[in-house]
């Protein structure tokens, strides 16, 4: 074998340069750490300033208050997504406190704002920014004194510290937010990206790479969308106690997702549909029961095997079908998960229930190719639907 | 240690203590080349824009940990900065699309006619690697400009060896017929041009 080319290519491409796309420098610029700039090495000393500063400043308000009650300061963690200033409310009139700190985040930097006078209608604030290049652990802090901001009397919410006559305490984060977040895309998972994209395997690959490579060289973006999974059951249920159970069974559930890959005149559309049984293990607590409705809490895990799977793939330019092509996919990987649901019962006879069951499901990773919605998003919520036959009555 | 080697010392020394300027000149002399090897693996603009701004600002503050050993070592480590943060960008916001192709079922000339890129504009083998799907990409660019052989890629991507050289065969077929086409756009453009 020759590997003269890829000499060659090399020697060719050493060589070549790209425009630098515009306006890059300018914003390298502002972000870069410049001379006069203060550096800190740790990214550590970023909290332990801002705690300084507010435990000093702290002092200098319980001073200028004249008051020697305990102070209490507590440090929690920063969610960094929530956006600079959109936690300051006003406070109700008969409750003032005085913010003193407050540490706020967006995307890239971390600022702690400290109010360090606040028997001035005008008072400085010190603004303390940070750059975080994320796996860095060299930082930047620049200090300003150059803009002033009216204090702002705020109500309990995150991250900040405050002054309330004078017990001062930062207020814990809401610990209900992935659940929040979690009730708010029941629908499957939805994702878009730049570039190809594709739930093939084999031999789509290459026609949907053909059919791109045609049409253009602009740019390309690709839409994935996975349905909510519904699972079905045939189950069998064994009492342990009066309140307690063990449900076991057979399970099906079908997955479906769709993906738009392409520019804007052409694009292809893959529907993959794979089909998955499995073998559901639960323990499970009744906590309301009456004559023939019953309800419970239960936890366990399952396991599923994909046992077939289609890739259907319809080619489009300027909104024509161009071209159909199909494909069996199939993953020999099992997929393990543990859930917890909270589930409804309803008797049939003695012996026979069809349940409702929407619960939470954790997927763990297998090492399988196939893009589904256990992969995309492995702790998701999951509704199971059945018929289960009761046995030791 | 030869002139320019002293100079480009010199400039360095200036990034280190922060200076506003030196860091411009050295942005200035190696921007366009940073940018084709970010453009290497990231096809979209605006991305390349991000990535770019992320690895300047890597490459000025870790600048100091460099160790000057002669004149393009200092690109060469600006250049594998890039790489780095074009791979977490990839990892992060692209999928790679790995496909795992038992080695039979390659297309048996792949093996054989590899691409020649003798008369093709660099632009235009520019273009070409753009255009390949992320996973060939990727392993086409660590394998052919970082000389990663198929094992370190296997660990850099988390796949395995395997799948690293049938990516890599695979682009290369992709590549050729790349060529192919290319020499037949301009057959065709010039015979237009004749008649």
């Amino acid at each position: 074998m020759n590997d003269q080319w890829q000499d060659n290519l090399r020697n060719r491409m050493e060589h070549h340069e790209e425009p630098a796309p515009d306006g890059l420098w300018e914003s390298i610029e502002q972000l870069v750490p410049a001379g006069n700039k203060q550096r800190l090495w740790s990214q550590n000393i970023i909290p332990l300033v801002a705690a300084a500063a507010a435990i000093a400043l702290l002092f200098i308000v319980l001073y200028n208050t004249n008051n020697e009650e305990k102070v209490e300061y507590t440090q929690q963690t920063i969610t960094e997504e929530v956006q600079p200033r959109e936690r300051i409310k006003e406070a109700p009139k008969n409750e003032p406190q005085v913010l003193i700190a407050s540490r706020q985040s967006s995307n890239n930097s971390d600022y702690v704002v400290v109010s360090d006078n606040i028997e001035d209608n005008i008072s400085t604030y010190e603004t303390i920014s940070e750059t975080i290049s994320k796996k860095n652990t060299l930082l930047e802090i620049e200090t300003t004194k150059d803009f002033t901001i009216k204090p702002s009397i705020v109500n309990n919410s995150n991250d900040q510290l405050f002054a309330s006559s004078s017990i001062a305490q930062r207020q814990e984060s809401s610990k209900w937010q992935t659940n929040v977040s979690m009730s708010n895309m029941p629908s499957g998972s939805a994702q878009t990206y730049t570039g190809y994209g594709t739930f093939a395997l084999q031999e789509t690959v290459e026609e949907q790479y053909d059919f791109l490579s045609k049409y253009t060289r602009q740019e390309v973006y690709t839409n994935v969308e996975h349905d909510q999974p519904i699972t079905f059951g045939l189950t069998l249920r064994y009492n342990l106690s009066q309140k307690w159970d063990i449900t076991s069974g057979l399970t099906y559930s079908m997955l479906k997702s769709q993906l738009r890959s392409g520019g804007d005149n052409y694009h292809y559309d893959d529907r993959q549909t794979l089909h998955y049984i499995g073998v559901p293990l639960n323990i499970a607590y009744n906590f309301w029961q009456s004559n023939n409705l019953s309800s419970y809490i239960s936890a366990g895990t399952h396991v599923q095997k994909n046992i077939a799977g289609t890739l259907s793939s319809n080619y489009y330019i300027d909104e024509q079908l161009e071209l159909n092509t199909k494909e069996k996919v199939l993953s020999n990987k099992l997929q393990w998960s543990v859930n917890s649901a909270i589930g409804v019962e309803y008797r049939v006879s003695d012996f026979i229930g069809i349940y409702a069951e929407p619960g939470i499901d954790y997927y763990f990773k297998n090492s399988s190719e196939l893009e589904t919605i256990y992969k995309e998003r492995p702790f998701s919520f999951n509704l199971r639907l059945g018929v289960r036959l009761n046995i030791n009555q | 240690m030869t002139k320019e080697e002293k100079k480009e010392k010199e400039l360095l020394h200036k990034i280190v203590q922060g200076n506003m300027l030196a860091m411009k000149e050295f942005y200035d002399s190696n921007s366009g080349y940073l940018a084709a090897v970010c453009s290497r693996y990231i096809s979209n603009q605006e991305d390349i824009k991000d990535v770019l701004q992320e690895s300047f600002i890597k490459i000025f503050k870790a600048i100091h940990k460099f160790e000057y050993k002669g004149k393009g070592s200092l690109r060469a480590w600006s250049a594998r900065i890039v790489v780095n943060q074009s791979l977490n960008h990839i990892k992060e916001n692209e999928k790679l699309q790995l496909t795992t192709l038992p080695s039979w079922d390659l297309p048996d000339q792949a093996e054989d006619i590899e691409p020649d890129f003798e008369e093709i504009p660099t632009d235009i083998i520019m273009d070409m690697i753009q255009s390949l799907p992320p996973g060939y990409r990727t392993v086409f660019n660590l394998f052919i400009f970082e000389n990663k052989t198929h094992k370190e890629i296997a660990s850099i991507l988390k796949i395995s060896e395997n799948t690293s050289a049938s990516q890599f065969h695979r682009a290369k077929a992709l590549l050729v017929k790349e060529i192919e086409l290319y020499r037949l756009k301009i057959k065709h453009y010039e015979r237009s041009m004749a008649r």
